[in-house]
């Protein structure tokens, strides 16, 4: 960023020949300049000539705000607007949801790559023949075709096709982005490709989150889900990067070439992902360690998790199935150790305790438990079955502080027992100021069950599988759609919601009783929550605050490993192709633009060395875009992993 | 024969040779549907993104040559017919497998 007199400093660069052009809102990209560090050079920022040339360097939001969002009344079956829509989608929030917790989950929604139509799917004069035939292409096909089935096919082709169909006629975003101030002008991007314009990342990571020294200037390690079973690695001094082969323990583990997948505009027929592991998320442990939440095998679980084994998470809820597990790579010996569970894993975090417990989500909430692995045990003993555990999410709805009988999540209140909330979480976290873990339950637009989204608090006790309980708080009214979930050292906890905030919840800010039959639903406590808008309008035709944009995840930078405050929340933005942080209460947007489509999944801070100020600290992302050839640059197009600073000034180096 | 095996006897061919008696292993035709991915967008009992397979059989249920030309849909993809979804190929069927396909959804109550 330039500073207010436009002067600007690209800091710590190697020695290369670099080419160097002016990008901003209002503005036309400059013409590229080659220079080397050490020299300087003077740019003529060009004005754009109208505001269809100015538009294009906004964020998706500010495009994709422009889709229609069925009105209140279309979701009452029988209605007119209710035509062609699913008969499950029964309220507009669920339908915002799965726009943002599903479509843009994996898609830089309004990116240039998603409002243009490549001319394979032009073909056919009706346009909505056209995103039938986009949403079946590649091997996400069968994914993209459920998600269509929960919104009503017919319905949500229409609504795109339509959006689309506007904005090759000439229609322009209605609201324009601010250019950054204060803060925003000092942020730092850095970048490298990695993996392969064919492969995606889900999440990277750099140290351990509960002691970012760790790893000091070491390798950078990605998650390739479903693309490929090559895990990405970047040596940020060296410059180099490589991969590493993550294994399978069972040769019949399923494969992304297994997929049914349609013809690409980018790719043709060609099956660019060829993935068995799955590797969803990563965390490194203090000896740095990294563990994955990876399949290692077919779906169906061996018998020590099902009915009849004598585990004791089994004999409370036996599974059936898993459809990830773990694995933890030992930098030190380049070995590999595959960890069989039964609950299905998805992020993973350490807890604070002696056991170094690894706690796990599962993603969607149809298993109804929560996991673990005591990662001590299991090192020294590499006893799969004995070292995890899992529990059902049961709420003490008689109030009598304890766990006893339950009824099931779809049964009336009984006073004599507790009920048990058929939830896992996708985000999850232990608390880092007691022994509590939290976690984050999805929406009915992700989830596709008749409940809302919910903030889960887990008390172990002292055998969490028949000990635990949990308390469920539901966003305040007006609000939905919770994904991704941290917590400070201070013990506030945040969530990025799909209505379009960033929330904080304090639990200690609770008036009312916290069990008890009152709680059942998680409507207690809306004085603990506190919103922050994220930046960007609404949808054009949605009346409800909020905003358009939306965040994947929400991080917080319990040590100041960025430069903006201990604790600060970091919300991967990627409807505005940003990151979002909150501080001291106020929200600042730092905007990624080049190349445009930026969109990450997960933050992490790193500490290289404290004493040389922003120089030696940072954050490290990557693209968790599914179609990096959707964003600038096309097929060519590489993931990236970002290393984000802060300057004290535009002009430091 | 599996328990959950039932015989489908086939509509008269076009023909006029016998009918054909032609044996669906509902339950193994069931799992190849889900492993081809055939039930992301289809169900038996009711519409999703593609019609509900009771309806494709009821639609073709009178039709002798049905078994031959959906088998045909089923590989090279096909629409027009219910709404304006198409249905892309299937390249990840093999014939065998599409006319097992079809021998089961044809077979829907």
């Amino acid at each position: 960023m330039t500073d207010d007199q436009g002067r600007f400093v690209v800091p710590q660069l190697p020695a290369a020949n670099y080419q160097v052009w002016a990008r901003g809102y209002g503005l036309v990209d400059s013409a590229r300049s080659t220079t080397r560090p050490g020299h300087q050079i003077r740019l003529q920022a060009i004005t754009a000539s109208d505001e269809k040339a100015a538009a294009r360097f906004y964020p998706g939001m500010y495009w994709y705000a422009l889709l229609d969002i069925p009105k209140t009344e279309d979701f009452v079956a029988g209605s007119p607007g209710n035509q062609g829509m699913a008969a499950t989608m029964k309220l507009q929030s669920a339908w915002v949801d799965t726009v943002k917790n599903m479509c843009q989950s994996c898609h830089a929604l309004g990116s240039e790559g998603m409002r243009n139509v490549p001319a394979l799917f032009r073909k056919n004069a009706d346009s909505r023949v056209g995103w039938a035939m986009r949403t079946q292409a590649g091997q996400a096909q069968p994914y993209m075709a459920v998600v269509l089935g929960s919104m009503g096919p017919e319905k949500a082709l229409t609504l795109f096709a339509d959006w689309t169909d506007r904005i090759a006629t000439g229609e322009l975003p209605f609201d324009k982005p601010s250019r950054p101030v204060g803060v925003e002008r000092n942020v730092v991007f850095t970048m490298w490709d990695w993996a392969s314009p064919k492969h995606y990342q889900h999440d990277a990571i750099s140290t351990d989150k509960r002691a970012p020294t760790l790893n000091a200037n070491g390798l950078i390690y990605g998650s390739p889900e479903e693309s490929t079973d090559l895990v990405p690695t970047l040596d940020p001094i060296r410059n180099v990067a490589a991969t590493i082969t993550h294994p399978f323990r069972d040769p019949k583990t399923p494969s992304s070439l297994d997929l049914a997948h349609g013809e690409s505009a980018y790719w043709g027929m060609e099956q660019i992902w060829d993935g068995h592991t799955s590797i969803h998320n990563l965390i490194m442990d203090e000896t740095k360690k990294v563990w994955f939440s990876a399949r290692i095998r077919p779906e169906a679980n061996p018998d020590f998790c099902k009915k009849g084994s004598s585990h004791p998470s089994a004999q409370v809820v036996p599974l059936a199935t898993s459809v990830r597990q773990l694995s933890v790579y030992d930098p030190a010996t380049k070995k590999w150790d595959l960890i069989n569970t039964c609950f299905t894993t998805h992020h993973v975090y350490f807890g604070h305790d002696a056991d170094n417990t690894l706690w796990s989500s599962s993603g969607g909430p149809q298993s109804g438990v929560v996991g673990w692995l005591n990662t001590k045990k299991y090192l020294e003993t590499h006893d799969e079955e004995g070292s995890q555990g899992w529990t059902p999410l049961i709420i003490d709805t008689n109030g009598n502080g304890k766990r006893d009988a339950y009824v099931e999540a779809n049964q009336p209140l009984d006073p004599t027992k507790d009920k048990r909330v058929m939830a896992a979480f996708y985000g999850i976290m232990p608390n880092p100021v007691d022994d509590t873990i939290w976690g984050q339950a999805m929406d009915r637009g992700f989830s596709r069950v008749d409940q809302p989204g919910y903030l889960i608090r887990v008390s172990p006790g002292s055998d969490p599988a028949n000990t635990a309980l949990v308390e469920i708080y539901q966003p305040p009214e007006g609000t939905f759609g919770p994904r991704g979930l941290d917590i400070g050292l201070d013990g506030k906890v945040w969530t990025a919601l799909s209505s379009g905030q960033v929330a904080s919840f304090d639990r200690s800010l609770c008036k009312g009783p916290l069990n008890g039959p009152t709680t059942a639903e998680g409507k207690q406590c809306p004085e603990g929550w506190k919103l922050y808008p994220l930046p960007g309008p609404q949808f054009k035709n949605l009346k409800e605050p909020g905003s358009a944009n939306h965040a994947y995840y929400v991080w917080v930078d319990r040590f100041n490993t960025f430069g903006l405050g201990a604790n600060v929340p970091i919300a991967s933005a990627n409807g505005g192709e940003a990151l979002v942080a909150i501080v001291n209460e106020k929200v600042v947007n730092l905007r990624m633009p080049y190349p445009l489509g930026f969109f990450t999944k997960n933050v992490d801070g790193r500490i290289d060395d404290p004493r040389t100020g922003w120089k030696g600290r940072g954050l490290w992302t990557t693209s968790g875009n599914r179609t990096t050839f959707h964003n600038e640059g096309g097929v060519d197009n590489y993931p990236k992993v970002y290393k984000v600073q802060m300057r004290p000034d535009p002009l430091a180096f | 024969m599996p328990r959950n095996s039932l015989r489908l006897h086939a509509a008269a061919l076009a023909s006029g040779f016998a009918a054909a008696v032609v044996s669906v292993d509902a339950g193994a035709s069931e799992s190849l549907a889900r492993d081809r991915g055939c039930l992301s967008c289809h169900a038996v009992q009711t519409k999703v993104v593609g019609p509900a397979y009771k309806d494709v059989a009821a639609k073709y249920a009178d039709q002798p040559d049905a078994e031959d030309r959906l088998v045909q849909k089923v590989l090279k993809g096909g629409g027009g017919n219910w709404g304006f979804i198409p249905m892309p190929p299937n390249t990840n069927v093999s014939d065998e497998e599409a006319r097992t396909l079809v021998r089961w959804i044809l077979s829907s109550p």
